[in-house]
């Protein structure tokens, strides 16, 4: 990788780079995990600092930025942004409640389904944002206890993520990074969050599902609810379905055209817009574009801009081919070891702090370890290791994952708050539970 | 002119342990929208609006920050409004008081353009400005649009009345009959502690 010899000596005060960027790297991280500043501006000013003192030259900064990952994520933002307003969300969560008479094990059953295979496709926060309001009206109605339900959504939302590609930030990252496919991720990586779900809503089950009870009242005014009517613009949702699904199939043959997942996102993005602004006069379409673009998560895609930069900045000084090879001697090279280490060590840190700096840091650090295990094509169970232990780790506490935090706000904002270590109490070992299961399968797949 | 000039200081008060129910008996026999929350040595705590009894009524879920928008999925029942309201009659109106940051504060000195560019960014004007005194923020009075409309805007104009007819009658825009009298005076609040 990038050594010392590298890097452009104009680092301030004669300071050697290496000892700058590992002390930048440090307290960006430390204050971004504080969570008392807003974690874009934290790694804007870490990687603006990082190129200031000159670990990084300009070149070198914009080169570390995988602008395939901020494409991919813009692209799918703008396109949810739109698809939300035609109310199918609503449609599906309130269809697939009536499909099993409004029972109330049978509802979360569904809705953490609906959560999974939504955060698959979608991204979590954007999934959990749709469906938590859904699940707090039809809790209402049924008048039972939110917190199963909820509890169960961020669950699902994690796993459900796991599975694809584009389900959750740590995939695409990997996924951009190592130049992995969205059908290597179907191929890898889904075919265990079926039975890792299972699992989980069978605990969840004999925690609370046996206890869930709805009189017949409320669960007549749930089959009452006229989903047709949710949904708002007809056109509309034959559009986005339209240009989901085009985006999906695009997915699928991105990588025999050579074409990655962001310029299909981006794509969709754009035909999206210009479909659903047909025959809008020039004020119209500015007004809409100007507020589905307001809706683009802008504190996300700076943040990856900026950690991009920072993580950059300890590859160049060479921090992270140290950590690498610190990592490497641990497991004494022997990959079953490392990869292991990886899933656990990066489900617990994944619970503990965001998963999106850590994956960054480990990317690079991995890519690195490729001499001692003999070329990159034999790092292949370390990546689904890290895919498995980033996101399914989200769910070890609250603060594990964004969506966890959102589907926390709602509840706290309709008076059922879920406090931090309650939840932990039950979620961090059922979290376990799940990385159990994700070793096994890694290690009689790949090792 | 300033806020103390313009604003009511006839106000009906609640107490914090006046109940929702009371709140809304009183908003409704005397035409008020928004009814201030005051404690025993009259320092204001907060305000109960008319705003609140129409998100009280809603299900929880759209009552909440980037809640349900759109409900035209739910049944049209009554029975279940009657329960919601049943479960918050009997509650203190200080827990159901406006947001802080919706509301608008300013002392009896402040200036009237001020007074009116704070009205102005209020969403929708239902709120009013609320004049307080001292560092114990004691309420002294309360400027709504409609205080500017009865004291300030309806004196401005000339008294004529205006022959101003409906739809069905001869169209005569209102404008032609109105003579803005300069130099008028506006009552005074004055003698007001």
């Amino acid at each position: 990788m990038h050594g010392e010899s590298e890097v452009v000596s104009h680092v301030i005060f004669g300071m050697d780079p290496f000892w700058v960027s590992c002390i930048l790297f440090i307290v960006t991280y430390v204050v971004i995990i504080t969570e008392k500043i807003n974690r874009a501006i934290v790694a804007g000013i870490g990687a603006g600092l990082m190129i200031s003192v000159g670990v990084l030259n300009q070149q070198q900064a914009i080169a570390g930025v995988d602008f395939n990952t901020l494409g991919l994520l813009t692209g799918m933002m703008v396109i949810v942004a739109i698809t939300r307003r035609c109310g199918v969300f609503q449609f599906v969560a309130i269809w697939s409640a009536k499909k099993v008479d409004a029972k109330p094990w049978g509802i979360l059953l569904m809705l953490s389904l609906v959560t999974a295979v939504f955060s698959a496709i979608l991204d979590n926060v954007t999934t959990v944002l749709l469906i938590a309001p859904v699940t707090l009206l039809i809790t209402e109605e049924l008048k039972v206890n939110p917190y199963p339900y909820l509890f169960a959504e961020i669950f699902a939302s994690n796993i459900g993520g796991t599975a694809t590609l584009i389900g959750d930030p740590p995939n695409i990252m990997i996924g951009s990074a190592v130049g992995l496919s969205f059908n290597d991720f179907l191929y890898n990586l889904a075919p265990i969050t079926p039975l890792i779900m299972l699992v989980t809503l069978i605990i969840i089950y004999f925690i609370w599902g046996k206890g869930l009870e709805a009189t017949d009242d409320a669960r007549q005014r749930i089959m009452n609810f006229r989903e047709r009517e949710a949904i708002t613009d007809v056109l509309l949702l034959k559009q986005s379905m339209a240009v989901l699904s085009l985006v999906v199939i695009g997915f699928i043959f991105a990588h025999p055209l050579k074409l990655e997942p962001a310029t299909i996102a981006m794509l969709g993005a754009g035909l999206l817009l210009l479909l659903s602004n047909l025959g809008r006069d020039a004020e119209q379409q500015t007004d809409d574009v100007h507020h589905t673009f307001g809706e683009v998560e802008w504190v996300t895609i700076f943040f990856f801009v900026g950690l991009f930069i920072v993580v950059s900045g300890i590859e160049h000084a060479g921090l992270l081919k140290m950590l690498a090879d610190w990592v490497v001697g641990m497991t004494g090279g022997d990959i079953t070891v490392t990869a292991i280490a990886i899933i656990w060590v990066s489900a617990i840190a994944s619970a503990l702090v965001d998963n999106i700096p850590f994956v960054a840091t480990m990317i690079p650090m991995i890519e690195s370890m490729a001499p001692t295990f003999g070329g990159t094509e034999n790092l292949m169970p370390l990546w689904w290791s890290l895919a498995l232990g980033a996101c399914l780790g989200g769910n070890g506490s609250l603060i594990g994952a964004s969506a966890n935090l959102i589907v926390a706000g709602f509840a706290e904002r309709a008076g059922h708050r879920i406090q931090f270590l309650p939840f932990m109490a039950m979620a961090f070992p059922l979290m376990l539970v799940s990385i159990c299961i994700a070793t096994l399968y890694v290690y009689l797949r790949y090792l | 002119m300033t806020a103390k000039n313009i604003m009511s200081f006839r106000l009906i008060k609640l107490s914090p342990a006046d109940r929702v129910c009371d709140a809304l008996k009183i908003m409704h026999t005397h035409q008020i929208r928004n009814l201030p929350v005051v404690d025993d040595d009259g320092q204001f705590i907060g305000l109960f609006g008319i705003r609140r009894m129409i998100t009280l009524l809603l299900p929880k879920a759209a009552q909440i920050n980037f809640g349900l928008k759109e409900l035209n999925f739910m049944p049209d029942e009554v029975e279940v409004l009657y329960e919601r309201l049943g479960k918050i009659g009997n509650k203190p109106v200080t827990e159901f008081l406006e947001k802080k940051k919706h509301l608008l504060f300013c002392k009896p000195s402040t200036s009237f353009p001020e007074v009116l560019e704070l009205l102005e960014q209020n969403p929708g004007s239902s709120l009013p400005v609320i004049v307080v005194k001292g560092k114990k923020k004691k309420l002294v009075g309360m400027v709504s649009a409609w205080d500017i409309l009865d004291k300030l805007v309806m004196n401005i104009f000339s008294g004529e009345s205006s022959e101003f007819q409906g739809a069905t009658g001869k169209k005569q825009s209102i404008t032609e009959n109105c003579k803005v009298i300069k130099n008028k005076s506006i009552p005074d609040n004055s003698g007001l502690d």
